[in-house]
Order: C-alpha cells, then structure tokens, then sequence
C-alpha cells in the first residue's frame, strides 16, 4: 500500500474517532450532575421540568413588569430576546434598542406564547442533553448501579387461565403485549428511563438504573396501574379552561405539577387530559375538573379488546368488568345518563365518554381513531399483564459498589498502561515509544467504537479492555521481533523496516484472526455479561491490527525510511 | 539472540509427561473434591454480598406523598414527590458531618422523623446498598453506616445455619467487613422469599439493620441450566472453527497439533479451577475462551515460522526445523506474555469478585499456553508428520504464500 494512502486512512479514523468520542467527552466533562440526571429521566419529567421552570420564570417576569416596567431585563431571561425580536419583526414594529422588561412583553402577542416560549427553551435544552447522552458511552449497571431482571412468561397460569394449551406463538404475542404494558408504566415509576426488552421467545429484560430499590420495581412489575373511572363536571371543567386561559402562570407549579385553583370546592380536583402524541409522550389536551371520589375501580376490569362499530364502522373499545364491578358501574352509569364518564390512569385523564344508558359488564367506548382506540385499550389492559411473570433472575448492585468498580477498572487500567509502556520502552528503545503510541491510539479508537455502536461499558468490558492492552502490543511486539531478525542478517534499516512489516502480515493475520473468531463466538453464544467483554475484545483485536500496520508502519516510515541517515532505535544493544 | 537453538524435540517425552502429570493431578482434586465450586450463574440460587455496617439513623415519613432518600458519594439527598410537586434536599458531609447532624437536619423538614441510632457515626461513610434510592414510609428505613468490625466469616455462618446449605466467603480486606453469601433454591423458594429469609437470619444474629446488601443475584433454575449448554457449546462451537481455519491455512498435522494444545490449555485451567477451588462462573468462561485465543495466537505464529523454515530449507530435519522456529520465536513469546501480564496482574490485585478471578484464571492460562505452544504444539506436530510419512502419505512441502 502507498505511503499517501496509508496516511489517509489513519486521518480519516482520527476524524471519525474524534467524531463519535465528542459526546461522550461532553457529556462527562461539561454536564453538572444535576442536569445529567435531569436529562436522563423520562420525557414526562423533561416537561414536567420545563413547564415548572416556565411557570417561575413567567411568574418573576410579571412581578418585575408589575414593580417597575423600565428596569433592564435581567440576564437569566435574556433567552426570551431572540424571539422578542422575532416577534417584533413579525408584527412590523421597530425592534427596541434597549431590553426593558417592558420591551420583552412586547415582543410576545400574549402571556400564553411567553409562556410557551419559556417552555421550550428549557424543553429544547434537556432534549438537546439527553439526545446527548444517548451518543455519549453509557456505563453499565453493574458500574453505576441498578438492577437487571430478567422475567419469564408463566405459561402454565396462562394455560390454567385459558382452558387449553397455548403455543409459542401466542405466548410470544402475550408477551409483546406485557412488554407494551410495562412501558406505558414507565412514567409512574422513578428518575432514570429502564430499558424494556423481548428476550427469546417468552423472557423479558428490564433494566432499571440508578434505583435498585426492589419494592419500587416490584410495585412496576407486578403493581396494577393506578386506573380509576370518574365522572366529570362539565360546568366547572369550562370554568377551569377559562381561568387557565387567562392566567397561564398559574397553571403549573414550580415542579411543573398542576396548580390546584382555589376556587374549586372540595371534593372537586382539576386534571389534565392527555392524548399520546407520536412521540409516546402524553400530550396535555385540555383541563377537566373530576370528582375526587372514584366512581369504579379499575381491578375490576377483566379484559379490554379493540374493535370497530357495525353499522358506524369507526373504531371502538371493548372492555369486560367482573360482575361486583359490573354492579357498581350499572349503579354508577344508570344515575348519571347524559354526563362524561373519565378514564384516569395515574392522575391524568386517558379519555372521556359520554354515557348514554346504564351499563352493565360488556362496555363500549367510541369516538377515538384506530391509534387512539389501541392506546385506551393498552390503558385498560395495564390493569392486568396478559400473560403473568415469573423472575428467571435477578441481579442488583448497589450504588456505592458500583462507584468502587469504577475507581478499580480506572486503577487497574491505569497501572496496567504504565507497566506495558514502561515495558514497551525498556525493550525496544524509541521504537518501543511507536508501539506506545499506537497502543494509545488503541485504546482511543476502542472507546470510540464502543460508544459509535451505543455499547454501555460493564465490569467484564472493562476487563477486555486491559486485556487488549496487553494483547495489543502483540502484534507490534511480532513486527520488530522480525525487524530485528532482518537487521541481524546485515540488511539496512529501510530494509528490515519493509522486510520486517512484509514477512510479520500473515503471521499477524493468522494469529488475530483465531483469537477473533473466539471472541465472535463467545459474543454470539456467551451470557450477556460475557458478550461485553467479547465486544471489547473483538473491537481491540481489529484496531490493534490496525494501529500496529497502519499507524506504527507510518511513524517508521515518517522516521526512519524517510531520512537519509536517521537510525533505527529497536533495541538498546547494540544489535 | 541465542547462541543454539533450544532442543525442544529432544526434550518432548520430559514436557508430555510434565503436562499429564498435572493433568493427573487436575483430575484427582475434581474427583476428591466432588466437582467444581460453581458459581451462582451455574448453581441456581441467591448470590448476595452483604457488608456488615451498624445502622446509624433510622427515618420514618408520615405523609402521604412519594418521598424517596439517595446516597451519592457522601451526601443523602431526599426528594419529596407530590402534588405539589417535587423538593430535593441535599445534605452534604461538610455540612452535617456526622449522623447526629444529618438526624437533626432530616426532622426539620415536615412529616419526616428522624432518630440517631448512633450519632457518632460518619455523613462520609454512608452505605448505598440494594435498597436504595429508598422510599420513606411510616415504617423505619434505616440507613448504615461503614465501620471498623471483627465478625469473621465463621459468625456469618452461625447468623445463617437455620437456612441449611450456605456457602459464605470474605469479600477484601478483613476491615472491609463484606461477604458473599449464597444458597441454593428449596421448593417454592422465590427470590422474594429467599432474601427475606436472608434478611431475617441476619437481622435476628447482628441486630436489626445492621447488615447491608450490597449486590443481590437471583437466578433461576432454569436459567442456569440455558447457560451451561450455551457455554458448552460456544467452546464446541470456537474450537471447530478455529481447526477449520488452521486447517485452511496450513496443514492438517498444523490443525490437529494446536487443537491437541488448546485441550491441553483448557483441561490444565479447569484442574486449577478444580485444585485451587477457584468459582467457576460465567466469566470462568469467557476465560477459558480467551485462553484459546490467546494461546493459539502464540502455536500460529511459531507454526507460520516452521512452515517458513521448512520452505526456506527442504533438506533440514523437521526436528532441527522446528527447535530453530521456537527459538527464532522466542523473544516474541517472552515479551507477549509479559506484557499480557503486566496488564493484567493489577486487576488481579484490585478487582474483586468475578472480574478478580477472571484475571487469575487468565494468569494461569497465559502460562499454561506459553507451556503448550513452545513445548507440546511443536511435538505433536512433529509425531504426526512423522507417522504421516510413515503411513506413506508423501510429504509435500507447503507452498503456501
């Protein structure tokens, strides 16, 4: 290969390592913890967060405006200038030379679009953040803390349950089923997003980190979801919308949590109504104000199916109550004829029917689309998994172990550097320094791949890691084993350089391909703690090979083949 | 370099015989010892690691909101979830420096009491075990403490007798108070029941709370069964490719001769795994396929100097051939299992748990394929080409490259 090329390449793997290790230095380097824990928490907390912030913000605006109108905008809201003067340009009016407090509320048409413009300044921020982290390499839970479960589909109950026996591929299809369940219960669970996943044909995994509380997982995983049927006051729920209308800041708490109004009488609660947008994030629609008292219970329900009407041909909700629910909801249905019943799962509203006649058992809803209708019926169905779950295992690390794994792995890997390079050095003189440098080089680009491909970095990583370290020197250590070889036969330096990396490639080749092929297999078959390591290793064999024929070839090249006269330093013998 | 080449074929009956010796000696302990010391992946059971730290304060919250306590590096944090939305304390070490400090902090906030089992105790020593972030309730959640102890592993086993079969081992430093414990699974034992009982055995013996688990593994039966196929076979699987892909590159004696070496490797490993009662786990595993890896990568490349001799010089005698390869060889596998150690004897040394023993058993396996790869590859492969030429099976010098 051409000397041009082979420097292009190395270029173009120093760009790319640089391209993917940039979020992930960001994000470890320049993100204050709060934040980072802000940012990685579920996309409800992000907008709980950020409305909470708007909330404040608008709140010590209007006291500011109410006090003294000509004061100068204080810095902390100076985010609200570029849209102002958006604004201002919009409407065709002169964009103000100084920023009073004045000057900003005249570049908003209302309370409502500052209101909105505060929100999504902080929301645009944590979404920027937590994108952020997604790139960034993620630390395992055995590193951070947290807890893996892995669950399997009780078969038998579900066959007791069903009168016959089932195939696996309905068990699958269950399980899907439980598994949408569990994300929808996401929100009501605690700070960081637990990961989800099938495993097999009829195991789940869960991953949940930071909180390896068990009780609070428990509650998640076998815990019925907080559904409640209530019934709606209309003329307070258009009372409600008006007053929120006019006085936007006093809709959320700090927190971003609803303000409860104190004209409401007891026994009345406001709530909002949320649709799930196509993010999966439950969008507020409206506000409506409910009974405090719940009209049923959702464990009475047995089943929820989607369907479409007969004769209107729009899609419906089908759901089954046992009969002690079906004679509460008939008493609860017969006497309100005409009013909104609400289905409120963990406080929010989820949708809203108006009720036409008593009901007994078998309920239908319908006034939704096909998206709307499968999302109420998941709704419905959270108050009981399809098919129940067992624990196949279960591991947890608490957060303090996790720290001291982390020191560990950075020590060991730390002390294991410096002994090869040291090492490295003493054998090899200067050229022991070129295998030291793509070594380092080694270990950037395995950091790099890591993160590129979303690994998260657990124990048995970190163990390949430093295992590659040693290894990768190998594949230097086999080159100017060879130079040395070729020098000792009389050749010059430029010549045992060639002949040295020439007759080392196969041997090179060989000897990392069979190590690879161990890793590859032990990434395909081993459990998932052992596949971390296999990935390490498999991506340090590559760039080790890499580094000692691209990167080690090149500085000898640069060094020694390049200029007349310079001497090759492999070894502090003279031969 | 040096001055005459090492008579490795001169000496091979001297390095078999060395190998089954210890082989023989592998053997004998696994059958003394009635098998390998499983570990928890393999054994369905509970695995938990446990630190022994006297609870220093004790919190109990009377309202009716979400109110969870977090230990991040040495400060608590307590954040209150509610209607009205969430507040977040954080009580730093320098701030409050001792338990009695954080005890009067706590109850200042409403509905929260807080009593100082131990007020002397240290904010900077506080313990975040499974269990934590904590949820606050009327009930107490106590929250412990690292200290200074003197119970041995022998109390450990007293505190959990009533549980029949336990295996407990110090974890660290003696001062560092910590125990893996593990048991198996009995009828209708489920993971909740198992740390309960757990739980309670230690509360009863060192008084309540004082125990905190840091770790909990639950793994099922059916579960371990899975991955002691899956190993099985990924070892099958790994070593069937790789004799493939000798067999390609070289010759069938190349072939046979590594594979015979890697069986050496790992039957040695698993007879100090057996010997030295070493837990074998998952990671046990992914050890020994690093060994196959890593000692292979030693045979090929004194296997590729022996194809490159023997093409170099036809008329020389294959045993002259391979003792030059090995020694030509030698500086390299001198330096690779150094420098393979030196990364990893301070994991060794640091690490505890699996990541230790995966380190150990590397360190022995390092050895044992350098053993293999100078001594046994190269012989075997020279008492196969021999009985090759006498089975009149014509010798063809390998063209490759």
């Amino acid at each position: 290969m051409k000397k041009r090329s082979r420097l292009v390449i190395v270029l173009l793997v120093v760009l790319m390592c640089g391209y993917f290790l940039y979020p992930t230095f960001k994000w470890y380097g320049g993100v204050p913890e709060s934040t980072k824990e802000l940012a990685t928490g579920s996309n409800v907390q992000i907008k709980e967060y950020s409305r909470g912030q708007a909330s404040r913000d608008l709140r010590a605006l209007k006291e500011l405006v109410a006090k003294d109108p000509l004061t100068t905008l204080p810095s902390e809201y100076g985010y609200l200038k570029d849209v102002a003067k958006a604004n201002y340009k919009a409407m065709k009016k002169p964009v103000p030379k100084t920023w009073t407090i004045e000057a900003l509320f005249g570049g908003f048409y209302n309370e409502q679009d500052l209101f909105d413009s505060c929100e999504e300044y902080y929301r645009t921020e944590l979404l920027e953040l937590k994108n952020l982290s997604t790139k960034a390499l993620q630390l395992g839970l055995d590193l951070r803390g947290g807890m893996s479960i892995l669950l399997e589909a009780d078969v038998a109950a579900y066959e007791a349950k069903k009168g016959a026996s089932v195939s696996s591929a309905e068990v699958t299809a269950a399980i899907k089923q439980d598994i949408e369940i569990l994300e929808k219960r996401i929100d009501q669970f605690g700070v960081s997003e637990p990961v989800i996943r099938l495993q097999g044909t009829d195991q789940i995994l869960v991953e949940v980190p930071g909180a390896a509380d068990p009780e609070r997982v428990n509650s998640f995983l076998r815990g019925k979801g907080s559904l409640v049927f209530k019934m709606v006051d209309s003329t307070l729920t258009s009372e409600l919308e008006a007053y929120y209308k006019n006085n936007p800041s006093e809709v959320y708490t700090d927190s971003g949590v609803l303000k409860q109004p104190e004209f409401l009488p007891a026994g009345k609660i406001a709530a909002g109504y949320y649709v799930s947008d196509s993010y999966g994030i439950d969008e507020l629609e409206s506000f409506v104000v409910l009974e405090e008292e719940v009209g049923l219970d959702g464990s009475h329900l047995e089943s929820a199916t989607t369907g479409t009407d007969g004769i209107t041909g729009r899609p419906v909700v089908n759901f089954q109550l046992d009969s002690v629910g079906g004679d509460v909801f008939y008493k609860l249905t017969s006497t309100h004829v005409g009013d909104t019943l609400a289905v409120v799962m963990d406080g929010k509203v989820k949708a809203m029917a108006t009720i036409n006649e008593g009901i007994r058992n078998s309920v239908q809803i319908s006034g939704f689309d096909a998206a709307e209708a499968n999302d109420l019926a998941i709704v419905l169905r959270t108050a009981a998994l399809p098919i129940e779950l067992t624990v196949s295992s279960q591991q947890a690390v608490g957060a303090t172990l996790g720290e001291d794994a982390v020191n560990v792995g950075l020590k060991a890997i730390a002390i294991g550097l410096v002994l090869v390079i040291l090492l490295m050095f003493a054998y090899y003189s200067a050229s022991g320094l070129i295998a030291n440098l793509a070594l380092l080089f080694n270990m950037v680009i395995m950091i790099s791949v890591l993160s590129a491909f979303n690994f998260t970095l657990t124990l048995t990583s970190v163990a390949g890691l430093i295992l590659t370290l040693g290894m990768a020197v190998d594949t230097n250590v086999i080159i100017f084993e060879r130079i040395k070889e070729e020098r000792r036969l009389g050749k010059s330096d430029i010549a045992s350089i060639k002949a040295g990396f020439d007759k080392a490639f196969w041997t090179v080749m060989d000897a990392n391909i069979t190590t690879i092929i161990a890793a590859l297999v032990l990434s395909q078959l081993g459990s998932s703690s052992v596949k971390g390591f296999a990935n390490t290793l498999a991506i340090g064999i590559v760039s080790s090979v890499f580094t000692a024929l691209f990167v080690s070839h090149l500085i000898f090249d640069a060094t020694v083949a390049d200029r007349e006269g310079k001497k090759l330093h492999i070894s502090w013998r003279k031969n | 370099m040096l001055k005459k080449d090492i008579p490795v074929i001169k000496y091979r009956w001297y390095a078999w015989a060395l190998a089954i010796i210890l082989l023989i000696v592998g053997v004998g302990s696994l059958v003394l010892n009635g098998g390998f010391n499983l570990g928890v992946d393999f054994e369905s059971g509970l695995s938990q690691r446990i630190q022994l730290a006297p609870a220093g304060l004790s919190v109990t919250y009377s309202g009716s909101d979400d109110a969870t306590l977090s230990i991040a590096g040495s400060a608590l944090t307590l954040e209150i979830r509610g209607a009205e939305g969430v507040s977040s304390t954080v009580f730093k070490s320098s701030a409050y420096p001792t338990s009695a400090d954080l005890a009067s902090a706590l109850n200042k906030v409403g509905k929260i009491s807080a009593v100082a089992i131990n007020g002397s105790l240290q904010t900077e020593d506080l313990l975040s075990g499974y269990g934590f972030p904590a949820t606050l309730s009327s009930e107490a959640t106590e929250l412990n403490f690292k200290a200074s102890g003197n119970t041995t592993i022998e109390d450990i086993r007293v505190a959990l007798n009533s549980l029949g079969n336990v295996k407990v081992q110090t974890v660290g430093a003696t001062a560092d108070q910590t125990f893996q414990v593990r048991l198996g699974i009995k009828d209708n034992d489920t993971q909740s029941t198992m740390e309960e009982a757990v739980k309670l055995a230690l509360d009863a013996h060192f008084g309540k709370g004082n125990v905190v688990v840091l770790q909990s593994d639950y793994i099922g039966a059916k579960f371990s069964a899975s991955l002691v196929s899956s190993s099985v076979l990924a070892i099958i699987v790994a070593m069937a490719l790789i004799l493939v892909y000798i067999w390609f590159r070289f010759r069938f004696a190349y072939a046979v001769s590594s594979l015979i070496a890697l069986v050496h490797d790992v039957l040695m490993l698993l007879g100090v795994i057996s010997l030295f009662r070493f837990e074998f786990s998952s990671t046990t595993i992914a050890a020994l396929l690093t060994i196959i890896g890593y000692s292979l990568n030693n045979t090929i490349v004194i296997f590729d100097r022996i194809r490159e001799n023997v093409s170099l010089n036809k008329d020389a005698s294959l045993a002259v051939q391979i003792n030059k390869s090995v020694t030509q060889s030698l500086s390299r596998t001198i330096m690779s299992a150094v420098t393979t150690l030196a990364a990893i004897i301070p994991l060794a040394v640091f690490a505890t748990g699996d990541i230790k023993m995966f380190a150990v058993n590397m360190g022995f396996g390092i050895l044992f394929g350098t053993y293999s790869s100078n001594l046994l590859a190269p012989s075997m492969l020279y008492w196969i080409s021999k009985a090759q030429k006498k089975a009149n099976v014509v010798e063809k010098v390998d063209q490759a490259k």
